[in-house]
């Protein structure tokens, strides 16, 4: 049970501000709101261990600028991004600097609670994280015209850019996207990115 | 046309290459440009030179000079070469406007291009003694009289369809075709006549160089019908082509009035003057093509990097108003999935419940208020445009964001400029704009901790262009990597209700035929808005 665990939600939007607030509260967390990344940064080491659940547009720093100074600071909070459509290669440079997950607007209840709990899940168990070996194993089953369409998502790219970049119809990377994700047993965007950055190492090595 | 008639009046080259692009591709040509001025002189000139060289000659047109023997299959080629070479950029023009007018004025060049050729054949002296194809005394003479009957013909009734407003419809190649076919025939018709009749025709030479008293007169009646053609094509002169024409007719007529016997001094400049009347259209052609290129070019370059920009802005609203409109959406999920789980507790939360779905229905409200107001953005506005005070709409501004700029600790300098032009525009939009820009300060200078926070609003006549409006504030100023794309990522300020974006922001601006300029400087960013002073803008094809 959440307990005493806090969420910080950084949100400008205060309808969708309160509504996180209200439902996390619901769910037994302790939250703690903010209106800008500016607030939340100010606050610096005095901020309580828990999740940070945080919007990427906002007018001042935006969600990508807080996670980056967070690290900076050695903040180490389990982030996880709100975006709303056209934010995919930031949510996706956001994965890389290190945040747990992101849900793209809208997204339900359920979801969120769901990925707030897996990202406060203890990193040490096999559980939460994609064991290198097994990514990798699930990357090989792919072909390299695939792999090839993976690295363009994972880039950011729309399904446009990316048929332009191989010369094939935007029809036929919804169609290998598609087959990744079955192949791979992922459900969306942060798994591929999870998966594809777990099992970057052999990528590289090959 | 009016239309560049109205282009004259307004000041300053920046109307010109608005209306530009819009000038429809068939009214672009030599047909339909109004000549200007210059060209009047210039025109007026030439026939001046031309009566001057005439009116010299005519005395002394009888003397006689040396036979040159090569001179006229000389000049014939290059008649031949010119004419048809005018004969195919008329076919050209003809397939850009369909005038019929312009086909038979296509077929009056290529009529002279053929004739010339028998015409140097047959000429007694030239290929042979007597002329080719066996033709006889009389026979170069009738084909001389033929040409220069011909042609000016061409241009009579080139002058009495040109403006007809119908043109060929469908495919214009069985036209030219057609053209082309009855031309060479009506050039074959005539040779065989001057050739085959040569003995039934009236007699217009006693020798190769003596004239029977027909003879003197033919080239009168060609005379006729070149002043004819001339005062016809006078009196429903438009064109720069009709322009040109004329100058030929009087070319035409001048060769004709100093024809006298072969080989005389007025022989020769009279073969002189037709050579001018065969090239004047060809140079006037290639001269006007060269400059219609130029500006087409320029039009079409203008019109791409317009529609580049549209585009480029069109994503960008389009990605502002998605933006926008996702959040209610986002609370209106999120409290709906909330809800349901207040009523699948073990003890249903009716009144949490309750709450998130009136919250519902405010967002939904919420969503629905963002529509109207890019409703009300994207209405043409040009029947609500009126002249709007830029200091009473700065004034107006100022008031409405007085209590935010208090509460951020702003302060606030402005600079009215007194008795300002009005502008044009929709009073709504604008100040919507400026709010806009007034709000995007205050947030930028929200960041900015332990720095004075100034918010400067100045307006002021600008010297040619209009009256500006400056919204300058103190924060952090823009990245300068993202001064070119400031309008197009949106900076949206949507804590405030309806955000607009700064791309909406220019659309509005530019639909009121002004411009909305960002600057990075010293200590702060510059938005400026600047608006054209007066009169309707004239950009109002709906």
């Amino acid at each position: 049970m959440p307990g005493e665990t806090v969420i910080h939600v950084v949100e400008d939007d205060r309808p969708m501000r309160e509504s996180l607030v209200e439902l996390l509260q619901d769910a037994g967390y302790t939250v703690h709101a903010y209106a800008r990344a500016e607030e939340l940064l100010s606050r610096g080491s005095d901020l309580e261990p828990g999740c940070i659940v945080s919007d990427v547009r906002m007018p001042g720093m935006d969600g990508l600028t807080l996670l980056r100074r967070l690290r900076i600071a050695g903040l180490a909070l389990p982030f996880m991004l709100i975006t709303s459509h056209g934010d995919v290669s930031m949510a996706v440079a956001a994965m890389k600097l290190g945040a747990v997950d992101f849900l793209e607007k809208p997204f339900e209840a359920d979801t969120l609670l769901t990925a707030i709990d897996s990202a406060l899940r203890p990193r040490s168990s096999d559980t939460g994280a994609i064991d290198v070996e097994v990514a990798r194993q699930t990357l090989q089953k792919l072909t390299s015209r695939e792999i090839e369409v993976f690295e363009g998502l994972v880039a950011g790219k729309s399904n446009k850019e990316i048929a332009a970049a191989l010369g094939i119809s935007p029809r036929t990377v919804e169609f290998h996207r598609a087959h990744i994700m079955d192949k791979t047993g992922t459900k969306g965007l942060p798994d591929l990115v999870r998966l594809w950055l777990a099992g970057n190492v052999p990528q590289a090595t090959r | 046309m009016t239309q560049s008639a109205a282009l004259d009046d307004t000041e300053g080259g920046r109307n010109d290459d608005i209306a530009a692009p819009e000038a429809p591709g068939a009214d672009v040509g030599l047909i339909n440009l109004e000549p200007t001025s210059r060209q009047y002189r210039t025109a007026a000139a030439a026939v001046a030179a031309l009566a001057i060289a005439v009116a010299t000659v005519a005395p002394i047109a009888a003397t006689p000079l040396p036979q040159f023997a090569a001179f006229i299959p000389f000049l014939n080629a290059t008649i031949l070469v010119t004419d048809l070479i005018t004969a195919i950029l008329l076919f050209g023009q003809f397939s850009i406007s369909r005038r019929r007018g312009l086909l038979v004025l296509s077929g009056g060049y290529l009529f002279t291009a053929l004739i010339v050729i028998p015409h140097a054949l047959t000429f007694p002296g030239a290929f042979s003694e007597t002329g080719l194809f066996g033709a006889g005394v009389q026979t170069t003479a009738w084909l001389y009289i033929f040409w220069h009957f011909g042609f000016p013909m061409a241009v009579a009734t080139y002058t009495w369809s040109k403006d007809e407003t119908h043109g060929v419809q469908g495919s214009i190649w069985p036209a030219i075709a057609a053209c082309v076919i009855l031309t060479v025939a009506l050039v074959l018709v005539l040779v065989w006549l001057a050739i085959a009749g040569d003995p039934f025709l009236p007699r217009l030479f006693t020798s190769a160089s003596g004239l029977t008293p027909l003879g003197r007169f033919a080239p009168t009646f060609d005379l006729l019908i070149c002043t004819f053609a001339l005062f016809f094509l006078w009196s429903r002169r438009r064109s720069v082509l009709d322009l040109w024409l004329m100058v030929v007719i009087c070319a035409l007529i001048g060769e004709l009035a100093l024809t006298v016997v072969r080989f005389s001094l007025g022989f020769y400049v009279s073969r002189l003057l037709s050579l001018a009347t065969s090239t004047i259209v060809l140079v006037i052609l290639l001269a006007e093509t060269a400059g219609l290129y130029t500006r087409l070019a320029r039009a079409n370059q203008m019109l791409r990097r317009e529609r580049d920009n549209k585009l480029m802005n069109l994503e960008a609203i389009v990605a502002s108003i998605s933006h926008e409109v996702k959040q209610p959406l986002a609370t209106i999920v999120m409290r709906g999935s909330t809800a349901l789980r207040f009523l699948g507790h073990g003890q249903p939360d009716i009144e949490k419940a309750r709450s998130a779905l009136n919250n519902i229905v405010n967002e939904g409200h919420r969503a629905s208020q963002i529509f109207d107001n890019i409703r009300d953005l994207f209405r043409p506005p040009q029947r609500e445009f009126r002249p709007v005070d830029a200091n009473e709409l700065a004034s107006r501004v100022l008031d409405i964001m007085h209590g935010e700029l208090v509460e951020h600790r702003i302060e606030t300098r402005v600079e009215l400029m007194p008795g300002l032009p009005r502008v044009w525009g929709h009073p709504g939009q604008l100040q919507e704009v400026l709010l806009n820009l007034v709000r995007n300060a205050i947030e930028a200078m929200d960041v900015m901790q332990g720095r004075q926070r100034v918010l400067q609003l100045t307006t002021e006549k600008r010297p040619h262009d209009g009256v500006s409006i400056k919204v300058f504030d103190t924060g952090p100023g823009i990245d300068p990597e993202k001064l070119d794309t400031i309008f197009d990522a949106f900076v949206t300020t949507k804590s405030h209700g309806m955000g607009l974006g700064l791309a909406i922001c220019r659309m509005i601006i530019e639909r009121h035929e002004g411009q909305l300029l960002a600057s990075s400087r010293e200590g702060g960013a510059l938005f400026e808005i600047i608006l054209p002073v007066g009169s309707p803008p004239n950009a109002a094809p709906h």
